[in-house]
């Protein structure tokens, strides 16, 4: 089966863009000022802005106008056995035509099944049935919106009995099959790892450095014995300690921290952001000694 | 090879797992590896826990109102027991609660445990146009310019349409005097029939939701609009029984003007558009 995205002559990721954050509504105002925040690029909620009209579509292409932004979507569903959904990837490519992104990125899970919405990101098990189904569905995704996808990896609870595929083997297999790209989450990756007991750095080690479009660092909730991927604290430091890792695996990667609750005023976020442009360019300095 | 999606081993376990997230159901308990000392139920609650934390948190965020009317836990206990029975089926959760008005028209009745709270249903309607309303399609704005530009001749057969965000509810409580309470932090006061019904305007002027309560005579002229009726049929609409043409013109043209004063109207080619 082949995809109608261009694969061939054509680097398959594009050049960083930087530093980044997620686009929220508290910081509309901010994005706005007359001296733009001193970030390199935005990602917004995809499902967001699917809406049919209104001061979130305003502000979409006012913010636009100052920032390159990537569309990051939490309903693709790319993992359902029911495939994808015609109607979601035309609002989808309205979408993409309307922002003219860096690139479109999704979670590489299920999201319900049968007509429901489970409105979270499941996972799916590692199993030869379902990367054949999700490389299916990527290839159909890539040829509605003419363009390679960026599947994230999500944090887990469950292992599924089903999986005989380590979680890095099935991800670097979707991503070389399917012919799309990785948002590797380093934040989840550390979160499986202490759910599952697995090596985050084992898992760092398989993923296809050439293929890694973007990184997401985002805090977590630590339950004793597990850990909640929630998104509302600042990145924890095994995190950052496991970014430094990723940054020497894979080079120069756009990096953008994701706040979804409890989401302090932008200074911080930036000052944040600036922590991670630390990281990597002393990650780069070593590299270059 | 191609597995049948229906009876395959994934859809499966997909099928068990979305059955512990919706409802419980400990089917998928054998598919889920108890590792690093959290057992497969554990594991597995994580995923129904949230999936109600989400939608209760939605229904909190769209019916704002209503919570403050309620309080936490009678919001919450009621959110709790409208969620399990109605799952969603729209990928976006902006739609989710579009059944919660009508859920609490029927459950907070008389011989309910909390009795008979019909105002609550209303708030909760109200909550919900006003959602509704903030990000509805958009259209131009009809002018007093743009009514200009019609012939003479033409206006009989004019139809002007109203805006996407436009809705019309109809309250038989103190539904509004609640609302602006809870608007303004002051004491709620204790809800009661009106005498007869309002007809209260929803709509979306300079990106923002509004409402406005309206005489019988202008809400029978804006469900005019709203249904796509011609000028000419707005006249008659609002011609009282034995009324003279040129009064019911004149109300007529009350009413248009005050919707373009409000920015109700849009432009015909904005909405064939």
């Amino acid at each position: 089966m082949s995809s109608k995205v261009a694969t061939h002559g054509s680097p398959l990721r594009q050049p960083s863009p930087g530093f980044g954050l997620g686009l929220r509504t508290v910081h509309y105002n901010d994005f706005l000022d007359a001296t733009p925040p001193p970030v390199d690029w935005l990602e917004i909620i995809s499902d967001n802005y699917l809406v049919p009209g209104g001061k979130p579509l305003r502000m979409l292409d006012r913010i636009r106008e100052r920032y390159p932004m990537a569309m990051h979507g939490v309903a693709l569903s790319i993992g359902s056995v029911e495939g994808p959904d015609a109607a979601y990837l035309r609002q989808l490519k309205q979408l993409v035509d309307r922002v003219q992104p860096l690139w479109v990125s999704d979670h590489l899970c299920w999201t319900g099944v049968h007509g429901r919405q489970l409105h979270d990101l499941m996972p799916l098990p590692y199993t030869e049935e379902a990367l054949n189904l999700v490389v299916r569905n990527v290839q159909q995704v890539q040829d509605a919106l003419g363009r390679r996808l960026v599947l994230e990896n999500v944090s887990s609870y469950v292992s599924y009995a089903q999986s005989h595929l380590s979680e890095w083997d099935f991800v670097a297999a979707v991503c070389e099959r399917a012919d799309c790209l990785l948002l590797l989450d380093v934040n989840n990756i550390y979160v499986s790892s202490v759910n599952h007991g697995f090596d985050p750095l084992a898992y760092l080690d398989h993923m296809p450095a050439h293929r890694v479009q973007q990184i997401h660092l985002a805090g977590h909730s630590d339950q004793g014995d597990h850990i909640i991927d929630t998104h509302d604290h600042p990145v924890a430091d095994p995190v950052w300690a496991l970014y430094a890792q990723a940054c020497q695996r894979m080079g120069d990667v756009a990096t953008m921290i994701e706040r979804d609750d409890h989401i302090p005023p932008l200074p911080e976020l930036i000052t944040e952001l600036d922590h991670a442009r630390h990281v990597a360019a002393t990650v780069r300095q070593k590299a270059a000694a | 090879m191609t597995t049948s999606p229906s009876d395959s081993p994934l859809a499966a376990l997909q099928a068990r797992m979305q059955a512990h997230v919706l409802t419980g159901d400990l089917a998928a308990l054998g598919d889920v590896l108890q590792t690093q000392g959290l057992d497969a139920a554990r594991r597995l609650g994580i995923y129904h826990h949230a999936y109600r934390a989400r939608l209760l948190e939605t229904l909190r965020d769209t019916f704002g109102h209503t919570l403050r009317y309620l309080g936490d836990d009678w919001f919450d206990h009621l959110a709790g027991a409208f969620v399990a029975q109605h799952p969603h089926s729209q990928r976006n959760l902006r739609w989710y609660g579009r059944e919660w008005p009508d859920w609490l028209a029927a459950t907070l009745v008389a011989d309910s445990d909390a009795g008979a709270h019909p105002e609550v249903a209303e708030l909760a309607r109200l909550d919900w146009a006003m959602r509704q309303a903030f990000d509805a399609a958009d259209a131009e704005v009809l002018t007093l310019a743009h009514l200009g530009r019609i012939a003479p001749e033409d206006w009989d057969a004019a139809v002007l349409p109203t805006q996407p965000a436009m809705q019309m509810l109809n309250l038989a409580h103190n539904t509004l005097s609640l609302w602006h309470a809870l608007d303004q932090d002051q004491p709620v006061p204790e809800a009661v029939r009106l005498d007869e019904p309002m007809d209260v305007l929803v709509w979306r002027r300079e990106e923002r939701p509004h409402f406005r309560s309206v005489t019988p005579t202008e809400a029978l002229g804006l469900r005019s609009l709203q249904a796509g009726q011609s000028f000419g049929e707005l006249c008659a609409a609002l011609a009282p029984h034995g009324a003279d043409e040129a009064e019911a013109t004149q109300a007529a043209a009350a009413l248009l003007r005050r919707c373009v004063e409000d920015g109700v109207l849009v432009s015909m080619e904005s909405i064939a558009g």
